[in-house]
């Protein structure tokens, strides 16, 4: 397993968010975490990014304890995060935000470049620009963009599909399937269920902080009681 | 009730609104769509004072509202939400509320040295408060502060604050975005149950059975200009729209 999440309590200062919540993230595969707001869906991803640091219960990562490490230090270990927004550099250029990404390790910024221009032509389009001109769908492209440079071993993607437009977001989602197909496993937290089920391997409900339902996709889309509690009927 | 007359708006070189034009009717639910950068929020931004026009006129209820300020503008009964929410972080839920209200009597030193109504008022705003807050599944976290809860929870929160101010037209920015599909379909009726309070609407959105269940006509703008307007199924059929937004 590459990842492995026990009994994990987390919050912000005095809240608790996550009572003791279980998940799993294997080599391939695409996850996705939905629930209603304020269940703890992107806590989770905080969680496990070290931007919070976890009451109790473990978090590995491939085989090695990763509870409370720093964001910086997951980063070289191969954890790559997307919030959920104030993900790029507003007045930096696509080209100059992409170098930001792998900051870390200077020598990979050219090979890195290339990768994320060949994934994404639109973006080698406007690598002059700045990213505050960018509409709203080439910046969560950026945004992915920046995570990909540093080639993770696990990305970490927070409602990837929000603010798109029905277009950027069939694009959107394919291109996140195109990225698991070149061998980088997901983990994904989506309001879009439906979409974001389809193109994952296997799911978790979360819901005041705990799992109530778990896993593939195919299952939890056909199950009537999540239909009704989580999806909208 | 409002009506938007060839707009333009530029930033530097950058045309974000190219003599754009919309009207909103009284009661209505009407709808803003288009590609991301089209000029949908500015447009909203401009209606609400924050950025000036640099052509074209506004008119709300016969009139001029394109040189106003934003504080002038709420008090004509036009509220928004935006995009990612604006909220007092460091203010709990319920202060978040409370301070919304227009006209509020405290405010007034003489009436709040003699307490002239303030109490009543108070307590009325606060009855409304917990009830917004109830119906959005908030109430429980009304002591928190606002930067403590999830995003989706504070954008449930700002249309709530808004909805503190008694409006005759609200424009929304997104509000089902990054929203629970449950929510989303509550969202729907009270939207609806409020317009037969007869409260205007005009609502940017991206998800587009949202559109289809709720708005009566749609207009579309791509590159700041408009492009289409009908009704949800007409638009959705127009090859102009489906080329610039839906995709096929």
């Amino acid at each position: 397993m590459l990842l492995e999440l026990r009994e994990v309590i987390s919050g912000y200062g005095n809240l608790d968010i996550l009572h003791g919540v279980d998940m799993e993230v294997d080599n391939g595969e695409i996850v996705c975490i939905i629930g209603p707001n304020g269940a703890g869906k992107s806590t989770v991803l905080k969680t496990i990014f070290g931007l919070l640091k976890p009451k109790g219960g473990t978090i590995y990562f491939a085989g090695e304890q990763i509870k409370g490490i720093d964001p910086h230090r997951l980063i070289r270990k191969g954890i790559s995060f997307v919030p959920q927004d104030k993900n790029v550099f507003p007045s930096l250029t696509v080209e100059e935000n992409l170098a930001m990404g792998a900051y870390t390790r200077p020598n990979m910024v050219e090979k890195g470049k290339e990768m994320v221009f060949s994934r994404f032509p639109s973006l080698y389009d406007r690598r002059d620009i700045r990213a505050c001109y960018l509409s709203g769908g080439e910046r969560k492209l950026l945004a992915i963009g920046i995570a990909l440079m540093l080639e993770p071993v696990l990305l970490l993607l927070d409602e990837p599909s929000m603010g798109l437009s029905p277009k950027y977001k069939k694009v959107l989602f394919d291109k996140i399937a195109e990225i698991n197909q070149g061998g980088i496993p997901i983990l994904i937290v989506e309001q879009n269920a439906y979409k974001a089920l389809k193109i994952s391997h296997r799911g978790y409900v979360l819901d005041m902080g705990k799992n109530k339902f778990q896993g593939e996709s195919g299952e939890l889309l056909a199950n009537p009681q999540i239909k009704k509690l989580y999806l909208g009927g | 009730m409002l009506s938007v007359l060839n707009v333009t708006k530029r930033f530097g070189g950058l045309t974000a609104l190219d003599s754009c034009t919309i009207n909103v009717e009284k009661k209505e639910i009407c709808g803003l769509i288009g590609p991301n950068g089209s000029g949908k929020s500015t447009l909203f931004n401009v209606i609400t004072g924050y950025y000036p026009s640099d052509n074209g006129e506004i008119i709300y209820n016969e009139t001029h509202i394109e040189s106003m300020a934003p504080y002038d503008i709420i008090n004509m009964g036009i509220s928004r939400t935006f995009q990612l929410p604006n909220l007092f972080k460091k203010m709990t839920l319920m202060e978040n509320m409370l301070i919304a209200p227009k006209a509020q009597k405290g405010e007034n030193i003489w009436r709040a040295w003699f307490g002239l109504g303030v109490k009543q008022q108070d307590y009325d705003n606060y009855n409304k408060a917990m009830d917004l807050l109830e119906f959005f599944n908030l109430v429980q976290l009304r002591n928190e502060y606002a930067n403590s809860i999830s995003f989706g929870q504070q954008k449930l929160l700002e249309l709530a604050r808004a909805l503190m101010t008694d409006p005759e037209i609200l424009l929304l920015d997104e509000p089902t975005g990054g929203i629970n599909p449950v929510l989303v379909n509550k969202i729907i009726e009270s939207i609806k149950e409020m317009r037969d309070r007869s409260i205007t609407f005009l609502i940017i959105e991206h998800n587009m059975s949202v559109v289809s269940r709720l708005c009566d006509r749609v207009y579309v703008l791509d590159h700041g200009k408009n492009i289409a307007m009908g009704t949800p199924d007409e638009v959705k059929t127009n090859e102009q729209v489906i080329e610039a937004y839906l995709g096929v």
